[in-house]
């Protein structure tokens, strides 16, 4: 690392972009199109989940035995499923729970693996070996099965489900702290502090943490993505949210059967994952374009 | 061809059967005795099985126009929806066991797709008197490792189901058989503690399937996954949800059966199941209620349909509470719209059920009119439980594409007089465990239906029936209502005379859904599609699949 770096890192952002915000926004979203779009693609869907009762035709679990398996329409733009719900309006709703499930879990993976993987990082030696060889025990299981494992000890629910998915996505968290925390460490000014009789609890939170901030945020966007297609995966299997409460997965799992009858009671849900995971992936890289130090400036 | 068609088409192909009769023997007119079916039929079909039958395990109950015309060898590709729930017939419980079953096992007599008896391992029999039937099993019977099927072994199968050890399903059904006399080798006489007439079509289920009492008794808890039997196939392997391989058990009969093996797919998926059939990859496959209109125009294969003994219901357990109160559950009953359940669940396949017996058996109550919708009715009869401000529940179901959507159709329709109904979706295996536990008052499961009213009515509704899970908790009482259908299902038992037991069922089918004892939806029907290379098919009253009698083109 070079002297110019550490005396930059710890402050927030560099002097001369902080008079202009919402200029250096624009400088940043014209280098990264397709990452703008992205994120104007999350910020939509988030906004769908937050008004999906306002702006969703029916109600969500109003069952019209006129229409059943109603292909899409001006009444029902995305169809009807088998009891006869409007698939447009479940779709809305699921986005709520997609939403939900994606930000609780990673803000689970985030508060138990960041502190962990500090403490491993910085602490190194016996805590650093335990605190690893359990993360390399959970990392050992394929994620999806061990959320499945989790949610089959817990019982299916939502809560249950973001537990799951949180604590299966939690070794990435803990392995990616560890190693910015090791190369953190070795820099001059913690030296300092430690030489200034800053206790190490303090150094952990004050002097690392905010330093390596960056690539986490990096990885909770594309982490997200992944808790969205868990949740998907995991009431698809039908292990995840229960009946009747519609996510994506779930009217995905009620349509893949009926694909040949009604391809559109599977196809939107599809689509909708699809697409949310699209966005948060490009999001993500876009991200991690923007916050790399080695790219930051080009 | 409707369902309709295929049934008459059915009772022909009997009925061809039975001109080409041979001499009667036995003249033991068992079945008459029994009441199944009209007398002059019954004796003949147990002289036209018995007649044709050549040698040692000739092709029991097949009632095949011309043997020789059918070509041996191949592999059969069936795929099956689920696994058996065990391949021991004491302590499995599925309905779709039976389809791998019957292949392994020899019953000590069969059902006939019409449900009159059929020789099986014994071809002959003699109702000595109402409490006495004297077995007489052929000679030259073995099993699998090569021993002979010994009147001990039919004693041992059925002590077996009656050791409480063995937890076995079957105990309620040969509950009354209060012991097998072992005669000599081939001869065992069947004691019974109270006339039951059913007790042909019990021996013609899962109860009757003979087990041998040294192997089983050898294998112990390793005899579930792999049975040794004296049935037409032997099972080679069990790769729990993947795949069962029977192959041939060459010392069955000669030329039968026909196949060299059945290879059995776990497809869980119907789709999946169908699309394999158009592709080849099955030969065999049931066709769900979604997948029948393609079905029907479907090219190049071959769909046999007809009516179903099963019906689709809520199982119930009265102990539990809030259904201990019989208006609570007459109010959930009142509430549904069973219409509407037939239409979207079942897309139109079957009909709205009007009590536990259907088209399928001679006891269907054609008086009884189902359930009907009325939701004032409802919230009157919850208004007097004690309810009025409403009632929430949870019911646990086995989660699949049926049952989810049924849930939730049961769920925003009870709803509808303030019942809070939660869902719980499990697997198969834990809904089950957790409603023997007393966990939940409700599951959401399906019966496949018996041979006999008695075998389905008995079994489900009767205090001490094996699926009546109420009977394992600490504070069941049955009550007067209870206790009182208990006796009408006990008496209907105990007649022969087929009149007069119908009499009795359709007073019982009365009361069961008027008390609300069972909360039924459809009544069902059956269909499978078949590769234009099987030969053979014959369909079953009681829906369930004999493999062993196909036969591939050459």
């Amino acid at each position: 690392m070079s002297d110019a770096q550490t005396l930059t890192a710890p402050a927030a952002a560099p002097q001369g972009l902080r008079r202009t915000p919402y200029r250096r926004l624009l400088k940043i979203a014209s280098h990264h199109k397709i990452g703008a779009a992205a994120f104007g693609g999350v910020i939509i869907v988030c906004l769908l989940a937050l008004t999906a009762p306002i702006i969703a035709p029916y109600d969500p679990f109003e069952q019209d035995y006129n229409s059943l398996l109603q292909a899409p329409s001006w009444a029902h733009p995305f169809g009807t499923d088998r009891v006869g719900r409007d698939i447009l309006t479940r779709v809305l709703y699921g986005t709520q729970v997609s939403v939900l499930v994606g930000l609780v879990a990673v803000g689970i993976s985030i508060a138990i693996g960041v502190p962990l993987g500090l403490l491993s990082g910085f602490m190194g030696g016996v805590v650093d070996n335990v605190i690893m060889r359990f993360m390399d025990a959970l990392i050992a299981f394929p994620r999806l099965i061990l959320a499945l494992a989790i949610v089959a000890v817990l019982s299916p629910g939502v809560t249950n489900v973001m537990i799951a998915v949180g604590i299966g996505s939690m070794p990435v968290y803990a392995r990616l702290m560890r190693s910015q925390a090791l190369a953190i460490r070795e820099n001059q000014y913690i030296e300092a502090a430690h030489s200034l009789g800053v206790p190490s609890m303090r150094v952990m939170y004050r002097h690392i943490l905010p330093n390596a901030v960056s690539p986490i945020i990096v990885q909770a966007t594309l982490g997200l993505g992944y808790a969205v297609l868990a949740e998907a995966s995991l009431s698809f299997l039908g292990v995840g949210v229960q009946p009747p409460t519609a996510t994506w997965g779930s009217i995905l799992n009620q349509g893949a059967p009926l694909l040949e009858q009604a391809w559109w009671v599977a196809f939107f849900p599809g689509l909708a994952i699809f697409f949310f995971v699209l966005f948060l992936n490009l999001a993500g890289d876009a991200l991690r374009d923007i916050l790399d130090p080695r790219l930051r400036g080009r | 061809m409707n369902a309709r068609q295929t049934w008459e088409s059915m009772r022909l192909g009997r009925r061809q059967a039975l001109r080409g009769a041979g001499i009667g023997l036995a003249g033991l007119s068992a079945a008459a005795l029994i009441g199944c079916g009209d007398s002059d039929e019954a004796d003949s079909t147990t002289a036209t099985a018995t007649g044709t039958s050549e040698g040692p395990g000739a092709a029991p109950s097949v009632t095949t126009p011309d043997a020789s015309a059918r070509s041996m060898g191949g592999t059969l590709k069936v795929a099956l929806g689920s696994d058996p729930t065990g391949l021991d017939p004491s302590t499995s419980r599925g309905g779709g066991d039976h389809h791998y079953l019957y292949s392994i096992f020899d019953n000590l007599v069969n059902n006939g797709p019409d449900f009159s008896v059929k020789p099986g391992l014994a071809t002959e029999w003699e109702v000595v008197d109402d409490l006495t039937i004297r077995f007489k099993i052929q000679d030259g019977r073995t099993f699998h490792d090569g021993s002979p099927v010994t009147a001990e072994d039919v004693k041992y199968t059925i002590d077996r189901h009656k050791d409480p050890e063995t937890q076995s399903y079957s105990a309620g059904q040969v509950e009354s058989v209060e012991s097998v006399e072992v005669v000599d080798d081939t001869t065992a006489i069947f004691h019974l503690n109270t006339i039951t007439s059913p007790i042909f079509a019990i021996l013609g289920d899962r109860n009757g399937m003979i087990m041998p009492k040294e192997a089983t008794q050898a294998m112990g808890a390793d005899y579930n996954n792999k049975p040794i039997a004296s049935g037409p196939f032997k099972v080679d392997s069990w790769a729990v949800d993947a795949n069962v391989k029977l192959s041939r058990f060459a010392e069955y009969a000669e030329n039968y059966p026909y196949l060299d093996a059945i290879d059995v797919q776990v497809v869980p998926n119907s789709s999946v199941q169908f699309a394999n059939l158009r592709t080849g990859d099955a030969d065999v496959v049931t066709v769900d209620p979604k997948d029948r209109e393609t079905a029907r125009g479907t090219d190049n294969i071959q769909l046999h349909e007809w009516i179903s003994t099963a019906y689709t219901q809520v199982n119930i357990n009265t102990a539990v509470a809030p259904i201990t109160d019989m208006r609570v559950r007459q109010a959930l009953s009142h509430s549904l719209n069973r219409q509407a359940i037939l239409d979207a669940i079942f897309f139109g396949e079957g009909e709205v059920a009007n009590g536990p017996i259907t088209k399928a058996s001679w006891a269907y109550n054609e008086n009884l009119l189902p359930i009907p919708e009325d939701l004032d009715k409802a919230k009157q009869l919850l208004d007097a439980a004690g309810f009025g401000d409403g009632l929430a529940f949870e019911m646990v179901i086995v989660a699949d594409e049926t049952r989810t959507p049924l849930s939730e159709m049961m769920k925003a329709q009870w709803a509808r007089i303030g019942v809070d109904m939660t869902i719980v979706a499990r697997s198969a295996e834990e809904a089950g465990a957790e409603y023997r536990n007393q966990l939940y008052p409700m599951f959401l499961t399906f019966f496949s239906g018996r041979a006999d009213p008695d075998m389905t009515i008995y079994e489900n509704f009767h205090s001490q029936g094996g699926f009546n899970r109420a009977k394992f908790n600490e504070a069941f009482t049955p009550g007067p209502e209870a206790l009182a259908i208990d006796q009408k299902i006990e008496a209907a038992r105990q007649i022969y005379d087929q009149d007069e037991r119908k009499a009795l069922y359709d007073e019982i089918q009365t009361l069961l859904m008027e008390q609300a004892f069972g909360i039924l939806f459809t009544h069902r029907t059956n269909a499978v599609a078949l590769s234009s290379r099987v030969e053979g098919f014959q369909p079953y009253g009681d829906g369930k699949y004999r493999f062993h009698e196909l036969s591939l083109k050459a």
